[in-house]
C-alpha cells in the first residue's frame, strides 16, 4: 500500500506543474470587442489579445451554459486557450468592469 | 588444420565485417544523435514493444474474466478512479493526447483503438495492476487477482467510446490539480465577481 502511494505522489508530483489547465492558459482580461469570429480582451497591463471564436467554443456564466450572446463589451472574462494558439475554447463571463 | 575452404572463411570473415560495420555505424549515429522521446519509434522498436505487450502478460492472466459484474454506478466509480489516477497520462477520454502522454516513449495509446480494446479483460487488468516495463505504464496494483477497483477501471476502459461531454465535464473538476492551479482557479472566481487580482502566472515551463 505504502508502495502504492508513494507510486501515486509521484505521478502527481511529476504531473502537477506540467499540466496546468490541461495544458491550456487562462487568459483574464475585460472584453473591448466581441464577433461571432473573435473576442478582444484588454489585458491587466493594457495591452489587448484578440481571441477566435469557433462552433467549439463553449460559453459559462456563473458556472452554467452560457451563450456568445452573454458576451458583452465592458464584461470581465477568463478565457481557456490552448498554450501555443489563440482559439477560444471556454469564455467564463461574469460582473461587469465598473 | 581448418575444415572449411578458403572460400567459405572468405566469407564468414566478410559477414562478420559487415555486421561489425553495421553495429559501429549504428553506434555512432547514436553515439551523436543521442536518443530523444520526441521522435515516433522507429519500425525496429515498434515490434520490440509489440513483443514486450505480449510477453508481460502471462496466459493465465489473459484468461481471467471480470469478477465485478457490470452496471452503470460500477462504470462511475471507474470513471472518477480513472480521472484521479490515470487521466494525467491516458486523459479523461483515453486518447492519450495530454502533455505527459504524448511525450511519453512510447507515447500512451489511443486506449479507444484495438491494440487496447483486443485484449482481453485479464490483460487489462494485469497492466494496470503490473505496468509494462520499459514504458511509462507503472505497476497501481499489488499484482493480486482480487483488486476489484482495479476490474471497475476495466469495465470504464471497456467502455471509453461512451464517454458523454457531460461525463468529461466532470472528470475534468475530479483531475488532480497542483497548489498553483488551484490558487489560479480562485482568482479567476475572484476576477470574474468583480475583485482586482494580480494576472495570472505565465504557463509553467515543462520539467
Amino acid at each position: 500500500m505504502k508502495q502504492l502511494l508513494s507510486v501515486i505522489a509521484l505521478v502527481l508530483a511529476v504531473s502537477a506543474g506540467a499540466l496546468a489547465h490541461n495544458g491550456n492558459e487562462h487568459v483574464r482580461g475585460v472584453v473591448t470587442a466581441v464577433s461571432a469570429q473573435s473576442v478582444t480582451i484588454q489585458l491587466a497591463d493594457k495591452t489587448t489579445k484578440t481571441l477566435t471564436i469557433n462552433t467549439k467554443t463553449e460559453f459559462e456564466n456563473a458556472g452554467k451554459p452560457s451563450h456568445l450572446t452573454d458576451v458583452k463589451v465592458g464584461d470581465r472574462v477568463v478565457v481557456d486557450v490552448p498554450e501555443h494558439g489563440s482559439n477560444a475554447l471556454l469564455i467564463k463571463v461574469g460582473a461587469a468592469k465598473k | 588444420m581448418s575444415r572449411h575452404s578458403p572460400l567459405v572463411r572468405i566469407v564468414v570473415v566478410a559477414v562478420v565485417a559487415a555486421v561489425l560495420v553495421c553495429v559501429g555505424g549504428v553506434v555512432w549515429v547514436v553515439g551523436a544523435n543521442g536518443f530523444s522521446a520526441r521522435t515516433l519509434p522507429t519500425p525496429v522498436e515498434r515490434l520490440v514493444m509489440r513483443a514486450i505487450h505480449r510477453w508481460s502478460v502471462p496466459r493465465s492472466a489473459r484468461a481471467l474474466k471480470n469478477p465485478v459484474a457490470y452496471s452503470s454506478d460500477v462504470w462511475a466509480e471507474g470513471r472518477a478512479h480513472f480521472a484521479d489516477h490515470c487521466a494525467s497520462c491516458h486523459g479523461n477520454d483515453g486518447r492519450g493526447d495530454t502533455e505527459i502522454g504524448r511525450n511519453l516513449f512510447p507515447k500512451a495509446p489511443d486506449m479507444r483503438l484495438a491494440s487496447t480494446q483486443d485484449k482481453s479483460d485479464g490483460e487489462l487488468y494485469w497492466i494496470i495492476e503490473n505496468g509494462i516495463r520499459l514504458t511509462g505504464m507503472p505497476a497501481w496494483g499489488n499484482g493480486g487477482t482480487d483488486d476489484v477497483a482495479t476490474w471497475k477501471l476495466v469495465h470504464f476502459v471497456r467502455r471509453l467510446a461512451e464517454l458523454t461531454p457531460e461525463q468529461l465535464k466532470e472528470m475534468e473538476a475530479a483531475n488532480p490539480k497542483s497548489p498553483a492551479e488551484l490558487q489560479e482557479e480562485k482568482d479567476d472566481e475572484r476576477f470574474l465577481a468583480g475583485e482586482e487580482v494580480s494576472p495570472p502566472p505565465a504557463p509553467p515551463h515543462h520539467h
